[in-house]
C-alpha cells in the first residue's frame, strides 16, 4: 500500500555507518538506520494525545496471555 | 494420560461386493468392444487425480535436477566458510521452556530421568544463568540473538506507549490497513494487515543459513512474524488467534449470565430450539464493518444424546459426535463477512456436561496452518506443509489454556490432555525436522513444561493455597510426570544422533512457587510515589484513577517499574539526571528486602537498575529499575495490569500456582549436551556464540554472550 | 449384481417413456449434455458415500507434504529423494484407496452408459434411404436356406449378396415411411425376427440380435437372444453411427461424455467438498 523505499549507502559513509551500527551495539546497518531513523521520525512526529489505541482494544488483545489477569 | 479424540467413524462394509466388482470389470476390459470407454469417467477421474500429483512431482524433479549442480556449487563455496572448520556436522538444540535444574537434579538422583543422567554423566548439566528478567520472552530472544535485552529491544511480555500509559505486546504489532473504501453499508480494507516484528538483533540461524548450513526452527518464542532466511521455521509464543489476542477461549452454557470471566475467554449462551442447541464461536472483527466491535461469528448445534453420554456437533458442513469429557479433532471453521472477505481458523471442541445444563468449552480460534491468513512461517509453505503431513496443530503462540483452568472452565485432566495433546504434534514436527536436517541445525522448543509447571506447582508443596481444596494423598505427581516425558523425548532423540552430532537440552529460567502476590502499585501509592485522583483509594485496570501529575512511579507488566520521567511520559514529572537517579536509588533502597509480614518472607530480594544491567540501543525503551521478587512471591495479578489495590501482599489461590518472573538469580535454567562444556558459569547468552564457533563461523562484534568450550567428540 | 442393471433398466424405461417427450431432451447435443452433468454429480456423490473420505484425504494430504518437501528442502539431495520415494508410495497408497470405491462407481454408470449408447450411438433410418440387412449363419452351407421377410413398409432395393466365406448374406433395404417394424428372416423351417426403426427422432435402436453370448449382447444388442442352436448366429441392421457437433468440434458422444462427465464431477466434487 504505501510501497517501500531503498536509500544507497557507499563508499567512506558506508564505512562510517558500519562502525557506528558496531560500536552501538546493531546487529547490522540496516537495523542501525532504521531504528536511527524511527527515533528522528518519532521526535519530529509525536504521537497525538488520544491517538493512541483504546483501553477496549488494548485488553482484546491481550487477552489469553497467562501471566496476566 | 491418553488424549480422548473422538474414534473415526468407520464406513459400513458396501465395499464386500468389491471382488465381484473386480471380476466384472475385468471381463469388461476383456472384451474390447465399443463400450470399452464406459468404464472412463470413473477411471479417468482417479488416473487425473494422481496423475496430477506425479505431474507436479515430475516438474519439480526436473527442474531440481537441472538446477542442483549450479546450487550445489554455490552451496559449497559457501560452506567452505562453514563445515570446512566445522567441529559438528548437526546441533540439535531441544529448548524446554522452563525446566527446573533443581527439580531436574532431585528427579536424576531418584533415577527417574535416566537419558537425561546419562547427558550430565557423560557430558554435562549445569545450571545456564538466565536474562534479567527471568521471562520466556527475555531470555528466549537472548538465547537467539545472543546480545541482552538492550539489543534486542523485549523487556516483558508488555511494553508501555509512553503516549498513553497503555501497554501492548512487546514482540509484535499488528494493524489493519489504514485505506478503506466505503462501498455503500461496508468499508473495505484496501490492503494487507501490517505486522511488525518488534524483536531487534539478528538471530543466528541467520548467521548459519548465510554460510549455506541448513536450518530448520521450531516454535522459538518470539519469532512471530517470521524471517525471512535460508531454512525453515515456524512461529512460536507470541503467534495470535484469529482473533488477534493470545487466545480467547470460548464457553458455550446454557447457565444464566454469571460473571464473565475476568481473562481469557468468553462466555456465550447456548439456546434451546426442542432438541436442538444452539450457540455460537466469536470470531475476529468484521473486517468489513465500519464501526468497530461487530464480530464475526460461526453457529453450531447440538443435539444431546443422554442415553449414550455423547452429543452430536453440527458446525459449518461437518458434523460430529463427541462424548462427555473428550475433545474433538481440530474442526476448521470460516468466519464469512460480507463481499467474499473470509477468515479461517481451527478449533477444538470439549463438551463439558450435557444435563443438567448443556457446557460446551470451544478453545481458542487458531490460525488455520494448513491456509494461513497471517504468516506464521517462514516460507509460507512450511506450515502448510506440516498440516498436510501431520493434520492441523496448534498455531497459537500460548496454545495451552492456563486461563481456562484458572476459571475452572477445564479440569486438571481436560487441561492436561490439550498440553500433552499439542506437546504431541511438536515431537512430531520435531523428528520430522530431525529427518530433514540430516546436517545443519535443528531447534525445537517446547512449552509444555512451562505450562504444566505454572498450573500444577500447587501439587508440589504442602500447603500452597491453590492446592487446600485437594487432599494431600489426592494430588497427582503431573510434574514428575512431565519431568518423565522429557527425558523420554531426550532418550528418542539421543538414539537419532551418531557422533558428530552435538546434542544440547536448554530452557531459559527455572521455576519456583508462586504463593503470595505483591502489589507494588499498592506500595507505590502507600509510599506517596504513585497518587490516585482525589476521594479514591484504588484505581481500575491500567491506571484508570492514576493523577499522573503527582505520580513519580508505576508499575506495569511482571518485573519492570518506571519513573514517570519529564519528557518522555506523557505527563511526566520527575526531571531526568539527577532527580531521576536520587529517586530510583531511594526505591531500590527501600524495596530490596521487603517483608511480607504475613509470611515471614522477603518479598522483594533484588533491585536491579536496568542502566547497570542493559546495554544497547535499545535501552531507553527498558524499564528503569527491574524487581526481582523472592521466592514464594510474584508481582500480583492486579499490580501487572496496572491496577492500584490497598492490599500490598496476599495469597495466590488461582491454579497459577508456579512461577519464575522473579529474581533472575533464584531460577537459572538448565544446560544439559552430550559433550563436556569447560564453563562454570554458562548463561543463556552464550548459546548463539558457541553455535556459530562449532560451525566454524566468525563471531559479531556484537555479541553479549561469549563461546564455551565443548570437548571435539562425546565422552564414553 | 442385478440390481444396478435392474435399476438402470428401469431408469431407461422411464427416460423412453417420459423424459424423450421434452422438447430439450430430444435434443442428442443437449441431452449429451445434461446426462454428462447429472453422471458426473452421481459419479462424486457415490464415491462419497462407498469411499473411505478420511483416509483418501489423509492419503492426498501426505502426497502434497512430500511434494512440498522437495521445494523445501531443496538444497538437500537425500530429503529430496527420499520425498522423491514417498510420492511414488503415496500415489500408489492413493490409487489403493480410490481403486475400489471407483469400481463401485463404474459398474452403475458403465450399465447406464450401455443403454444410452441405444439411443445415441447410432441414428435411426430415415426412410428412402437404403440400408443394409446383414445375416450371419453358422456355416456357408446354411446360406441357401435363409431368406428375409419384410413388413409392407419395406421393400428389398437390390438383390441379395451371399458371402460364403464369412458365412453371410446382405440385403439392401428401403423403408418407405416412418415406423418401428419386425423384420422376419427365415431359415431351416423357423423364423426369425429383428426390430429396424425408422424416425426422424432420437429413439432406442438395438443394432444387431445376436446368440446368446451374454457380453457381447450386453454391450451391442437390445433384443431377446437367438436360439443357441438355431442356424443364424446374428442378424445386423446396418444403422449409421451417430456424431455429436459441438461447434467447436464433432465426435461421437462417448467422448464427448467422457470429457464433460469429468469437467462436472471436478466442479461438483469441488462444490461439494468431496475428496477424490
Amino acid at each position: 500500500m504505501f510501497g517501500s523505499h531503498k536509500v544507497k549507502i557507499e563508499g567512506e559513509f558506508l564505512e562510517q555507518v558500519k562502525q557506528c551500527a558496531e560500536a552501538s551495539g546493531y546487529s547490522s546497518v540496516d537495523e542501525f538506520v532504521l531504528h536511527t531513523i524511527e527515533k528522528e521520525v518519532k521526535r519530529l512526529l509525536p504521537p497525538e494525545r488520544g491517538n493512541s489505541t483504546s483501553q477496549e482494544t488494548v485488553k482484546k488483545r491481550l487477552q489469553g496471555l497467562g501471566y496476566i489477569e | 494420560m491418553k488424549w480422548p479424540i473422538a474414534p473415526a467413524v468407520r464406513k459400513p462394509g458396501l465395499l464386500n461386493l468389491v471382488p465381484v466388482l473386480v471380476v466384472v470389470i475385468g471381463l469388461v476390459l476383456l472384451f474390447p468392444v465399443r463400450s470399452e470407454a464406459y468404464a472412463g469417467p470413473g477411471a479417468g477421474f482417479a488416473v487425473l487425480s494422481s496423475f496430477w500429483t506425479l505431474f507436479v512431482a515430475f516438474l519439480y524433479s526436473v527442474y531440481a535436477f537441472l538446477t542442483w549442480p549450479f546450487r550445489h556449487v554455490l552451496r559449497l563455496l559457501r560452506r567452505r566458510k562453514a563445515y570446512g572448520k566445522a567441529q559438528v556436522t548437526r546441533a540439535i538444540i531441544l529448548g524446554f521452556d522452563g525446566m527446573d535444574p533443581e527439580l531436574a537434579d532431585r528427579f536424576m538422583q531418584e533415577g527417574k530421568l535416566s537419558h537425561l543422567a546419562k547427558l550430565r554423566d557423560q557430558g554435562t548439566f549445569l545450571p545456564l544463568r538466565t536474562t534479567c528478567p527471568a521471562i520466556s520472552p527475555v531470555a528466549w530472544s537472548t538465547f537467539q540473538t545472543g546480545v541482552n535485552p538492550g539489543k534486542h529491544n523485549i523487556y516483558d511480555f508488555l511494553a508501555r506507549d509512553l503516549s498513553s500509559y497503555l501497554p501492548f505486546l512487546s514482540s509484535a504489532q499488528i494493524r489493519g490497513p489504514k485505506r478503506r473504501l466505503r462501498i455503500g453499508e461496508y468499508s473495505v480494507p484496501l490492503g494487507k494487515p501490517e505486522i511488525k516484528g518488534l524483536r531487534r538483533g539478528t538471530p543466528f540461524w541467520h548467521w548459519l543459513g548465510k554460510a549455506g548450513i541448513f536450518c530448520s526452527v521450531i516454535r522459538v518464542p518470539v519469532t512471530f512474524p517470521p524471517e525471512k532466511f535460508p531454512g525453515v521455521l515456524l512461529s512460536g509464543m507470541c503467534v495470535p488467534d484469529l482473533k488477534g489476542s493470545q487466545g480467547t477461549f470460548c464457553f458455550c452454557t446454557t447457565r444464566g449470565a454469571g460473571d464473565k470471566f475476568r481473562e481469557g475467554g468468553v462466555r456465550i449462551p447456548i439456546e434451546r430450539h426442542g432438541s436442538v442447541f444452539r450457540s455460537y464461536i466469536p470470531g475476529p472483527e468484521d473486517p468489513l464493518a465500519t464501526n468497530s466491535g461487530s464480530g464475526l461469528r460461526v453457529d453450531f448445534e447440538l443435539r444431546a444424546d443422554l442415553r449414550h453420554n455423547q452429543a452430536r456437533i453440527e458446525v459449518d458442513s461437518q458434523k460430529f459426535t463427541l462424548k462427555i469429557r473428550e475433545y474433538s479433532e481440530w474442526i476448521p471453521v470460516k468466519f464469512k463477512a460480507g463481499l467474499g472477505f473470509t477468515a479461517r481458523g481451527i478449533c477444538r471442541f470439549y463438551v463439558k456436561q450435557l444435563s443438567p445444563e448443556v457446557e460446551v468449552y470451544v478453545t481458542p480460534v487458531n490460525i488455520d496452518p494448513g491456509r494461513p491468513d497471517l504468516p506464521i512461517s517462514h516460507p509460507v509453505t512450511y506450515s502448510i506443509y506440516l498440516a498436510k503431513l501431520f493434520g492441523p496443530y496448534a498455531t497459537l503462540g500460548l496454545a495451552e489454556d492456563t486461563w481456562a483452568l484458572n476459571e475452572e472452565v477445564l479440569d486438571d485432566q481436560a487441561f492436561l490432555a490439550q498440553c500433552y495433546a499439542n506437546h504431541e504434534d511438536r515431537e512430531r514436527m520435531l523428528f520430522d525436522a530431525l529427518d530433514k536436517t540430516p546436517q545443519g541445525l535443528c531447534v525445537c522448543v517446547f512449552d509444555t513444561t512451562d505450562r504444566v509447571q505454572h498450573m500444577f506447582w500447587r501439587y508440589l508443596e504442602d500447603d500452597h493455597p491453590a492446592a487446600r481444596k485437594v487432599p494431600r494423598d489426592q494430588r497427582p505427581s503431573v510434574i514428575e510426570d512431565l519431568y518423565r516425558r522429557m527425558d523420554d523425548l531426550i532418550g528418542r532423540v539421543m538414539d537419532q544422533i551418531d557422533d558428530k552430532t552435538l546434542l544440547l537440552a536448554v530452557s531459559d529460567h527455572g521455576f519456583k512457587s508462586f504463593t503470595r502476590c505483591v502489589n507494588l502499585n499498592a506500595w507505590l501509592h502507600q509510599n506517596g510515589y504513585l497518587a490516585l485522583n482525589s476521594g479514591k483509594s484504588e484505581s481500575g485496570d491500567w491506571f484508570q484513577d492514576v493523577d499522573w501529575s503527582r505520580t513519580l512511579a508505576y508499575t506495569m507488566g511482571l518485573n519492570g517499574l518506571y519513573l514517570n520521567l519529564k519528557g518522555r511520559e506523557r505527563e511526566g514529572i520527575v526531571e531526568p539526571g539527577t532527580e531521576s537517579e536520587t529517586l530510583k536509588n531511594e526505591l531500590r533502597t527501600k524495596l530490596n528486602g521487603l517483608v511480607d509480614p504475613a509470611s515471614g518472607g522477603i518479598g522483594i530480594t533484588g533491585v536491579f537498575d536496568c542502566d547497570a544491567v542493559f546495554a544497547g540501543p535499545y535501552v531507553d525503551n527498558a524499564p528503569d529499575l527491574i524487581v526481582g521478587y523472592g521466592a514464594g512471591f510474584r508481582a500480583s495479578w492486579d499490580s501487572v495490569t496496572g491496577r492500584v489495590t490497598t492490599q500490598l501482599f496476599e495469597d495466590n489461590t488461582k491454579a497459577w500456582s508456579g512461577d519464575h518472573c522473579i529474581d533472575p538469580r533464584l531460577v537459572p535454567g538448565v544446560l544439559f549436551c552430550n559433550r563436556k562444556i569447560a564453563e562454570e558459569k554458562p548463561a543463556i547468552v552464550d548459546v548463539a556464540p558457541t553455535i556459530l564457533k562449532l560451525f566454524g563461523l566468525g563471531l559479531p562484534t556484537y555479541f553479549d554472550g561469549k563461546p564455551w568450550t565443548v570437548a571435539p567428540e562425546p565422552s564414553k | 449384481m442385478k440390481l444396478p442393471m435392474i435399476a438402470s433398466v428401469i431408469a431407461m424405461r422411464w427416460f423412453s417413456v417420459v423424459a424423450l417427450r421434452l422438447p430439450l431432451i430430444n435434443s442428442p447435443v443437449m441431452l449429451v449434455i445434461a446426462v454428462s452433468l447429472v453422471v458426473g454429480l452421481l459419479m462424486v456423490l457415490v464415491f462419497r458415500a462407498v469411499s473411505d473420505q478420511k483416509a483418501i484425504r489423509a492419503a492426498k494430504d501426505q502426497l502434497k507434504a512430500h511434494l512440498l518437501a522437495v521445494r523445501l528442502f531443496q538444497d538437500q539431495l537425500p530429503v529430496v529423494m527420499q520425498s522423491y520415494g514417498r510420492i511414488l508410495r503415496g500415489t500408489a497408497r492413493y490409487i489403493r484407496l480410490a481403486f475400489k470405491p471407483l469400481l463401485l462407481v463404474i459398474l452403475p454408470i458403465t450399465l447406464l452408459i450401455v443403454q444410452l449408447d441405444r439411443y445415441l450411438g447410432w441414428m435411426p433410418l430415415q426412410h428412402a434411404q437404403p440400408f443394409l440387412v446383414r445375416v450371419r449363419a453358422v456355416s456357408p452351407d446354411a446360406l441357401n436356406e435363409v431368406s428375409l421377410e419384410l413388413p409392407r413398409e419395406m421393400a428389398l432395393s437390390a438383390p441379395a449378396v451371399h458371402l460364403p466365406a464369412d458365412s453371410e448374406v446382405v440385403w439392401r433395404v428401403v423403408a418407405e415411411i416412418n415406423g418401428t417394424y419386425n423384420i422376419n428372416v427365415a431359415a431351416a423351417g423357423e423364423t426369425f425376427s429383428k426390430q429396424v426403426v425408422v424416425s426422424q427422432d432420437l429413439a432406442r435402436i438395438s443394432p444387431t440380435r445376436r446368440r446368446d453370448r451374454f457380453w457381447e449382447r450386453l454391450f451391442t444388442s437390445g433384443e431377446p437372444a437367438l436360439p443357441t442352436n438355431g442356424p443364424i448366429q446374428s442378424i445386423e441392421v446396418a444403422y449409421p453411427p451417430r456424431n455429436i457437433d459441438l461447434v467447436i468440434f464433432e465426435s461421437n458422444w462417448i467422448i464427448v461424455f467422457f470429457v464433460l462427465s469429468i469437467l462436472a464431477g471436478f466442479v461438483f466434487k469441488s462444490i461439494l467438498g468431496i475428496e477424490i
